[in-house]
């Protein structure tokens, strides 16, 4: 008979105490020569300045890019040597496409929850401006195979086989699906025709979004939420001014002749980061801190578009009525909703799925429609069709953000949704 | 009429293959009707290597974990369908005939290591209506059982009252409802890639001159690459035990270029399919792959 026994300690409330993210910033404009770790640290070093954290030795931080150098393998320790944070704090990456960030502040939530940790920052950079950029894959075999020859007479030979022309055919990343060959744009758009999401919707959901991201600005919203970087103080690809008429103009961009998809209702390639505190409520009280919010719980998803059965970006759809499910809820329980604009197209795909009742009874499993989301409720200070989509920034910037609605506004519930590459779908649930 | 079966071995080089092939450009002119050659070429043994297999899979972008790819072994039998083709007795040059259709199927799992012994022949003639088919069979044995088959159809141009059963009107297929569900970029020198995987080194695949020589503007894929990546794209992980592919080659895919693959979203073991061009306009390849549960 073993002596072992197991009594887990009931697990706790994970609060969100605040955020920081430097604005974003469109791909090869003013953060152009920074890298992944310059980007992270700006925002992490932002977070320890507002929270007062130098030389604290916190539980952990959990961070990822997902266009990422070979040399950034420890990129979240990495970054935070860089800053004024105590040395002896732990770190890791991890790496889930777009749902990246979210996914790291489940991580460190969980381990909140379960007493494993105190406190903890989780976060994501991302720049596409400072893209790593591969050798030739002749030439990297060839490499390899005289590396891996011992003679010196084999290593000769291995490496005659080297040609110049595998000097100027570098491998360059795709922003593609491996499995498919088919740009995210091009995945969306035959989302878009299979829901026939006409062009109209996908431009008033993009005005609305730069509409509310400028209105927050001007109202300081993201005052506590955001460090200027590089003499930028807001996200550049905020077009105040943009209007209805203006995006109508804009060509299909990844089918020019039936596609609805522009330049305008799809984010463009961005550069950024993000960082987001938890901790537990003993540690905020400790430190004085108000709690924003706290991150209840999360649900990821997936499903097979390679066969072409679902869309690339539906995963979303899968994770939040078994989330809702999970935890007893309903949409008209929520107060706001964060959902990833990746596209226009793809916020219409999922809202049109929720109300459509076969596909939620033959795909979901649901007996009823899961219902529809009240437009006023949903990224009410902005998405990422305004400010831009820094992949793993983006969990980061959606979770600061509510947490600061919810707190705001004195409590409520929102829910975060967040569509990424592979079929994935990242989801999370933040109440007060 | 009986078969003449020949075994071959060794395989002549592939310079001894590209000789004869030349040779073959010429052919005097037909008195009367055409006679199908009678020849039967046996390789008694050729092992599925783990490394050709690994090579081919690459050049056609199978996964290890799709094991013997079902296209593989019409590579190797390939240089038997030049032998035939560039025989004397052939009536017609090498060079214009055109690969029309090909069906594979397969009646058992292949393995690495495994032999198979491979037995190629004229089929029968075809009565195409432009020109004289003919199908030529490919015959996989392993421990004396049929375990793979190949029918391939080519055609010469031009071929006035040709021979045979008429052609059969090519696959049919409900155009409605297919999707784009993938996209391939096709580098310059695939044509010289999968030459080196299927000892097909036919200048209109592998160069540019030597494709203008032969009328085309560029180099083109070969068609049964088309098939290697179209059948690589739609087959679940896993290997396959029994399986089917027909297809029928369409319009020539100029290379380097990208083309796109149509398909019907539905998740059984069957796919309807279409390679295209990009715009999705102009069909390169049609086809049907089929496998394991529904074929039993």
């Amino acid at each position: 008979m073993s002596d072992y026994s197991f009594n887990p300690a009931p697990t706790r409330r994970v609060a969100i105490i605040g955020g920081n993210r430097i604005p974003f910033a469109r791909s090869n404009t003013v953060y152009a020569h920074d890298s992944n770790q310059d980007l992270l640290v700006a925002a992490l070093q932002g977070l320890v300045d507002r929270y007062n954290l130098h030389g604290q030795r916190l539980g952990e931080f959990a961070a990822g890019a997902v266009i990422k150098h070979s040399r950034d393998f420890n990129l979240a320790r990495e970054s935070l040597l860089s800053t004024t944070l105590s040395a002896q704090t732990p770190a890791y990456d991890l790496q889930q496409a777009c749902g990246t960030g979210l996914e790291a502040a489940l991580l460190v939530a969980n381990k909140i929850a379960l007493g494993q940790i105190e406190v903890g920052i989780a976060g994501g950079a991302d720049t596409t401006s400072d893209a790593p950029i591969g050798i030739n894959e002749a030439l990297r075999h060839t490499l390899l195979a005289a590396n891996r020859a011992k003679a010196l007479g084999d290593k000769v030979k291995a490496l005659l086989k080297v040609r110049p022309s595998m000097f100027f055919k570098p491998l360059l990343p795709r922003n593609g699906e491996p499995r498919t060959g088919l740009s995210m744009g091009e995945h969306c758009e035959e989302m878009a025709k299979r829901w026939q999401i006409k062009r109209l919707a996908q431009d008033e959901l993009t005005l609305t979004s730069h509409q509310r991201l400028d209105a927050a600005y001007r109202r300081g919203f993201f005052d506590d939420l955001i460090s200027p970087h590089r003499g930028l103080a807001r996200d550049n690809n905020l077009r105040a001014d943009t209007s209805l008429e203006k995006l109508a103009g804009l060509a299909p961009a990844y089918d020019r002749q039936n596609g609805t998809l522009t330049a305008g209702n799809s984010t463009p390639l961005t550069d950024g980061a993000s960082v987001v505190l938890l901790a537990s409520e003993a540690w905020a009280a400790e430190h004085g801190w108000p709690v924003l919010a706290y991150l209840r719980t999360g649900e990821t998803a997936a499903v097979n578009f390679v066969d072409g059965s679902e869309g690339l970006l539906m995963a979303p759809a899968y994770a939040v009525p078994r989330m809702l499910k999970r935890e007893g809820l309903g949409l008209a329980d929520f107060d706001f909703f964060e959902i990833h604009e990746a596209f226009a197209a793809q916020v219409l795909c999922t809202l049109k799925a929720w109300e459509d009742a076969d596909y939620c009874r033959e795909r979901l499993g649901l007996d009823a429609p899961l219902g529809a989301i009240d437009r006023a409720k949903m990224n009410v200070n902005g998405g990422s069709l305004g400010c831009g989509h820094p992949f793993a920034a983006t969990g980061g910037r959606q979770l600061a953000a509510l947490a600061k609605a919810i707190h705001e506004r004195g409590g409520g519930r929102g829910l975060i949704s967040i569509c990424a590459a592979g079929g994935l779908g990242i989801t999370a649930i933040v109440e007060k | 009429m009986h078969d003449m079966t020949q075994i071959i071995d060794p395989l002549p080089s592939r310079t001894r293959l590209l000789l004869d092939s030349v040779r073959a450009l010429r052919k005097p002119k037909l008195d009367g009707a055409p006679e199908l050659p009678k020849a039967r070429l046996v390789r008694s043994a050729v092992e599925l290597t783990a490394t050709d297999i690994a090579t081919y899979g690459r050049a056609c972008g199978f996964r290890r974990e799709q094991g013997v790819p079902l296209s593989y072994p019409h590579v190797l039998a390939f240089p038997l369908h030049l032998m035939l083709l560039t025989r004397p007795s052939f009536p017609y040059p090498a060079s214009g005939m055109v690969h029309l259709a090909n069906r594979i199927r397969q009646q058992q799992r292949l393995h690495e290591g495994q032999a198979l012994r491979l037995e190629v022949f004229c089929e029968r003639w075809v009565a195409h209506p432009k020109g004289q088919a003919l199908s030529i069979a490919t015959r996989a044995y392993s421990a004396g059982a049929l375990v793979w088959e190949s029918d391939s159809l080519y055609l010469r141009r031009a071929v006035k009252n040709p021979l045979g059963e008429p052609w059969h009107d090519g696959l049919p297929l409900q155009e409605e409802g297919l999707l784009r569900t993938q996209r391939w970029v096709l580098p310059a020198d695939l044509g010289r890639r999968f030459a080196a995987v299927s000892g097909d080194f036919n200048p209109i695949h592998t160069s540019l001159i030597g494709a203008k020589l032969f009328g085309f503007r560029r180099a083109i894929a070969h068609g049964m690459w088309t098939l290697g990546r179209a059948l690589a794209a739609q087959q679940p992980p896993g290997g396959l035990d029994q399986a089917e592919a027909h297809c029928d080659f369409k319009l020539p895919i100029f290379l380097p270029g990208q083309v796109a693959l149509w398909n019907r979203p539905v998740t059984g073991p069957r796919r309807e399919f279409e390679v295209r061009n990009v715009a999705g306009d102009r069909p390169h390849m049609r086809g049907l792959f089929i496998w394991n549960e529904s074929l039993k």
